[in-house]
């Protein structure tokens, strides 16, 4: 038997669940907003964690700013 | 709002809390500028962020970079190749062309050479230009109306009027680019019912200037504010024109803002906010 793909993700499915209606444009606005802070902060707590066990300074970082990315 | 694009290198460099420039990050999830995006800055954003820190980074930043309504995805349709030096970094200026944008944020020496272009015009800013005219200040200035007078020192702005000019009003620098929840300028919406300030028409205009002019990265929304303004206007002399009627009354006043709002296509509707519009444009606020 082939594994099959299923058609959504968890997330899909529980956002599926949750909005069965439609939501006015601020509750949408409002929840993109959460969203966005979320991923936001979760991507910085990850790279503060990551700076501190690879030794990023401040210094470290501003020097990136010169750098060729090729 | 300005509308801007950022260097790969700037958004990796300003992403971690201890960065001295995660002022750029923050200010990005505050909604305070427009950032322009194509597919194949996103694909560089992803690569060098997964390069310096995780895949889960970038995949995080990026989530929050599609939720966010300030980031703006700008077709290429023109390949322009400004930039001889480096070939991979004409996506931020092909982006910065397609997206008309007001600046291209980087430290990269290799932009430079579109500063000496005179089409298309795209202004560079290094992080020091950046952070300088992000944060703002105030310089010192007076402006002269025919009743009052506004005083700009670095500290903030005070109004002088009545009849001697003795009669003043401080707004310390920092309240200054305060919004209410529907991005309202808290300070314009103070002042416009202020009985002292129905006779100067051009008060609030001349303050909103002052205040974008030092603070051009803000959020307010500078439209819906003089919108307010001139509306409030309107109501008031309406009052003033019928007083001996039902009007002047709480109700009365409801009852011309239940027709407005029935008439909001007429005519005087859409002068008004295109007066509104004009000032504005006019003296460069918006």
């Amino acid at each position: 038997m082939t594994a099959t793909q299923k058609p959504f993700s968890n997330i899909q499915l529980e956002l599926l669940k949750l909005f069965p209606h439609n939501l006015n444009e601020s509750d949408v606005k409002a929840i993109k907003k959460m969203l966005a802070k979320y991923f936001m902060e979760k991507a910085i707590t990850e790279a503060d964690k990551i700076a501190e066990e690879k030794g990023y300074t401040s210094e470290v970082m501003m020097s990136w700013l010169n750098e060729d990315n090729q | 709002m300005k509308r801007i694009v950022i260097d790969t290198n700037v958004i990796v460099a300003s992403l971690a809390k201890r960065s001295p420039i995660h002022w750029i990050i923050e200010d990005l999830l505050a909604e305070k500028f427009i950032l322009c995006v194509n597919e194949d800055i996103l694909l560089e954003y992803e690569e060098i962020l997964k390069r310096k820190y995780s895949v889960a980074v970038a995949d995080s930043f990026l989530s929050a970079l599609k939720e966010l309504d300030n980031v703006v995805y700008t077709g290429v349709f023109y390949h322009l190749n400004l930039i001889k030096l480096d070939y991979d970094d004409n996506k931020f200026a092909d982006c910065a062309f397609a997206g008309n944008v007001d600046f291209l944020i980087t430290n990269d020496k290799h932009f430079n050479s579109l500063k000496r272009l005179d089409f298309p015009k795209i202004s560079v800013m290094n992080i020091v230009e950046f952070e300088r005219y992000s944060k703002g200040g105030l310089t010192a200035k007076t402006i002269l109306g025919d009743n009052y007078k506004i005083e700009v020192d670095s500290e903030g702005i005070t109004i002088f009027y009545g009849d001697e000019l003795d009669s003043q009003y401080e707004i310390p620098s920092g309240m200054l680019t305060e919004v209410d929840s529907d991005n309202y300028s808290s300070i314009i919406s103070e002042l416009e019912g202020k009985q002292w300030i129905q006779d100067k028409a051009n008060l609030l205009y001349d303050l909103a200037e002052v205040i974008q002019f030092s603070f051009p990265i803000n959020i307010i929304d500078w439209i819906h504010t003089f919108n307010s303004v001139a509306y409030i206007k309107y109501i008031s002399k309406l009052q003033s024109l019928d007083k001996t009627a039902i009007l002047g009354s709480k109700s009365a006043i409801n009852f011309i803002r239940i027709i407005i709002e029935e008439e909001k296509n007429a005519d005087f509707m859409k002068d008004l906010k295109e007066g509104v519009i004009n000032e504005l444009r006019k003296r460069a606020i918006i």
